[in-house]
């Protein structure tokens, strides 16, 4: 038996490891009273003091404290004697000897079950709470109907005295001198009705199932084992409540010093080495997986079309890993409780969008994450198959420049020199291969349907367009440096970060390419072409000659085409005609042309007018889009110098670096001697000069060598775009040696 | 002493040789011998390209060490905040 004042004496110096065996000991001390009410915040301040307390008389103190808590006068945790729990003042300051042994002493003790728990009646008829060892017994031999154990007092119970009575039921209280009677031990058939009680207080805990079963074996019980064993199995219930950290049920406020009695068994904490206090277990429900929550639709006793149209459905969430009913059916959560453990869980719902994560102060989702679901049915290309085809390594390059402006170039280049990324890169990278691989799959659809048929339509569209159009092409060659030009254009688009427009042109040409092999939209074409040729006229300029809209554009219509169809009449008909009989063909087909006109107002009734009127509005994004690529200025002046000088079309963008190929073969050509003397000689001899060369003067001759001739042979494709250290060195080299070794060449 | 242009010329393509070998650090290497040898504004040029690769290099590891840095505080921030949660459930 160990007393505190035995291993801490304030008078004399304390090693510390006695110091730390009466940490032990007052941990166990605290995790005692805390299991008798002491509330979390008392209990972290002791805790703290405990450890931080670093000499005798700071330990002493909080000894002293929690034995008062504990209601005994400084020993720890022996069991007492009756006459020890109810020490005299004198007792109280005195320190027992570390090695006195409780004497078995039997004894009888009443106490009565207050609003405030148990209470212990004196002799005297004064109260006071009772000692944990006191409490134990209460709890053993009155609720557990046990034998009072050797050399601790017999519990005698009480009945509520009118003082609490008439608080608790609101009666005024019947007067000091109340009468008290010693309760008779419990029989049957109250124990069974307490424990209904305690059963129905703990009604919310559990199922109704089981609620249910507990109850029957309560009205099935037949012996005390019985009723032991279900006060056994309520307990369980009840103190999970005060573990949780609930609010105990409304009382009247107690003093702080004195602890708040309760029935369940002390549970000291394990003095650990350190300080650190464990956590509480966590529940069954914050250990489910929330990604293995199944949505289920609720379908009611009626079936599946109980309630008839309209009804709205009903679900519920099942886990494969939650506790199951009483009658082996899946527990069925609700959707209030299947949020609630995603908010407990940290995690977002699957369908939920970025801006709620925003909303809850939390970090937008990766934009480089893959959604492999957006990626179905796409094959990322590696990057070596990437590096190995110049196309795909130039758009590739473009690509990675434009998706993180400024940092994305450098980091590929990175890629390529020495493979140096953090994790972070690589994703990016990888994020990379994905989408350029989608988007060229994408453009490559896309562009095996456009035609220089679209051209046209967008030149109608946008009359501002043909001036750009007409300079390199005609209908002879069907648009196709526009065609082209266009594609490439697209690709360019395609390689933004912000796909907006690419995905709108991609979407529109998938559509339109399905509308025009529609029925209804091809049966529509085949009357404009005959209508056409029943007017003489080209079907592409069915827009320009029939202006059916208003009664002005008719009557302009019809009188064109009676002109048009005179002349072209000859010898008997054209003197037919002039009689009048070419108003009859006019006639016919002006009627034709109304019908047309006709159908392509949109109605409710018309089909065909649905289709035609989708044909025009994607025919009008492509039109736009490509008005708006090809009609900037930069394009245009490109498209009017290649033109002009017969030249395909050269536009500079901020590609990626280099190939490896490419670089590898001017390295090669630059070890053959390129820049030697005799070699550059040649080269200069073959170089274009300027028109006025022979009448130029020695001195002209070698200023123009020296500043204006640069010869594009010894300028490879993308030079510009070398990438690493050598590759520079071998840049500032060559200039170097070429500004010198040209100043030595002949101009004669 | 310092190597004639046609001399230099010679260095280039043995450079350029070894570079479209696939020898980089054998390019780098002879270069490094070649240095103090090549004409000296060629020389100015290639010691200036030298030191922009290696500030640049010093100026991305100290981006990584802030990285890891940044990283760490993140986490023990983190930590602290679990704490104080396990705290509180308490």
């Amino acid at each position: 038996m160990t007393t505190l004042d035995g291993g801490i004496n304030p008078e004399h110096p304390t090693s510390p490891v006695e110091l730390r065996r009466a940490k032990i000991e007052l941990y166990d001390v605290l995790g005692r009273v805390r299991h008798h009410g002491l509330d979390d915040e008392r209990f972290e301040s002791y805790n703290e003091r405990i450890s931080a307390g670093a000499t005798p008389e700071e330990l002493k103190a909080v000894a002293d404290e929690l034995n008062r808590l504990e209601g005994s006068t400084g020993r720890l945790h022996e069991p007492r004697t009756t006459a020890e729990t109810v020490p005299s003042a004198a007792e109280t300051d005195e320190t027992p000897p570390a090695d006195v042994e409780t004497l078995p002493t039997a004894g009888e003790l009443e106490f009565e079950q207050g609003p405030e728990g148990f209470l212990i009646v004196e002799e005297a008829g004064t109260k006071r709470k009772p000692s944990v060892a006191e409490e134990e017994d209460i709890i053993e031999q009155y609720a557990l109907g046990k034998e009072p154990k050797p050399g601790r007092p017999k519990m005698l119970a009480r009945r509520l005295d009118d003082e609490a009575l008439a608080e608790l039921e609101g009666t005024p209280a019947g007067g000091a001198g109340a009468e008290v009677t010693p309760r008779a031990p419990l029989t049957l058939d109250e124990r069974k009705e307490r424990l209904r009680a305690r059963l129905n207080a703990v009604k919310g805990k559990m199922g109704e199932a089981h609620f249910n079963k507990l109850a029957r074996f309560i009205d099935e019980a037949e012996n005390d084992d019985q009723t032991r064993s279900m006060h056994q199995t309520l307990e369980f219930y009840e103190p999970r409540r005060r573990r949780r950290g609930e609010e105990p049920p409304p009382g009247p406020p107690r003093p702080d010093d004195v602890p708040e009695p309760l029935p369940p068994p002390p549970r000291p904490p394990r003095p650990d080495a350190s300080d650190a206090i464990p956590p509480p277990p966590p529940s069954w429900e914050s250990r489910l997986d929330i990604k293995k929550f199944k949505r289920v639709r609720d379908i009611g006793p009626g079936g599946r079309w109980a309630g008839g149209f309209g009804t709205p459905r009903r679900f519920f969430y099942v886990h494969p890993d939650a506790p199951r009913n009483p009658d082996g059916s899946q527990r069925r959560f609700t959707e209030e409780e299947y949020q609630e453990l995603i908010r407990q869980a940290g995690e977002s719902s699957p369908d939920e969008p970025t801006v709620g994560r925003l909303h809850r102060g939390e970090a937008p989702r990766d934009p480089f994450e893959i959604n492999k679901r957006e990626y179905i049915g796409i094959r990322p290309k590696s990057l070596r198959e990437i590096a190995a085809n110049e196309r795909d390594q130039k758009f590739f390059g473009e690509f990675m420049a434009n998706l993180i402006p400024g940092e994305s170039a450098d980091l590929f280049a990175r890629a390529m020199q020495d493979g140096d990324l953090t994790e972070r890169e690589r994703k990016i990278v990888l994020y990379a291969q994905y989408e350029y691989t989608k988007r060229l799959s994408q453009w490559e659809k896309m562009s095996a349907n456009i035609t220089g048929k679209h051209v046209e339509q967008a030149m109608k569209r946008y009359p501002g367009l043909e001036a750009a159009v007409r300079l390199n092409d005609s209908t002879g060659n069907n648009f196709a440096i526009t065609t082209k030009v266009w594609k490439e254009e697209l690709m360019h688009i395609a390689m933004r970060k912000d796909a907006g427009d690419f995905n709108e042109v991609y979407e529109s040409q998938m559509k339109l390419a399905k509308l025009h092999e529609t029925r209804r939209f091809k049966n529509w074409d085949g009357d404009v072409s005959a209508l056409c040729k029943r007017a003489h006229v080209d079907s592409r300029d069915y827009d320009a000659v029939f202006n059916m809209k208003t009664m002005r554009g008719r009557g302009e219509t019809s009188k064109w085409l009676k002109l048009n169809l005179q002349k072209d009449l000859t010898g008997f008909a054209k003197i037919t005609g002039a009689l009048g009989l070419t108003r009859f063909k006019v006639h016919r087909t002006m009627k034709e042309a109304n019908r047309l006109e006709r159908k392509k107002q949109e109605r409710w009734l018309s089909p065909t007018s649905w289709t035609l009127r989708d044909v025009n509005k994607h025919e009008g994004t492509l039109a736009r889009v490509m008005a708006l690529t090809i009609g900037e200025p930069e394009k245009l002046r490109a498209l009017t110098k290649a033109a002009m000088r017969n030249e395909e079309m050269q536009i500079e963008r901020d590609a990626g670096p280099r190939t490896r190929a490419g670089t590898n073969a001017e390295y090669a050509t630059a070890a053959r001697g390129e820049l030697s003397q005799a070699q550059l000689q040649q080269t200069f001899n073959r170089a274009a000069k300027p028109a006025a060369w022979n009448t130029w003067s020695t001195a002209q001759r070698e200023d123009w060598r020296d500043n204006s001739w640069d010869p594009p042979e010894l300028h490879h494709e993308g030079e510009e775009r070398r990438v690493g250290m050598w590759a520079q060195i071998f840049s500032a080299f060559k200039n170097w040696l070429f500004n010198d070794q040209k100043k030595k060449l002949s101009v004669a | 002493m310092t190597l004639s242009v046609e001399q230099s010329a010679a260095v280039y393509e043995k450079y350029a040789r070894l570079l479209a070998e696939g020898k980089e650090d054998e390019a780098g290497k002879y270069i490094g011998e070649q240095l103090p040898n090549l004409p000296e504004d060629l020389r100015n040029k290639i010691i200036a390209l030298m030191l922009n690769q290696s500030l640049i290099d010093e100026a991305r590891e100290l981006e990584t060490i802030h990285g890891i840095q940044e990283a760490g505080l993140a986490a023990a921030e983190k930590l602290e905040e679990l704490k104080k949660n396990l705290k509180e459930d308490k």
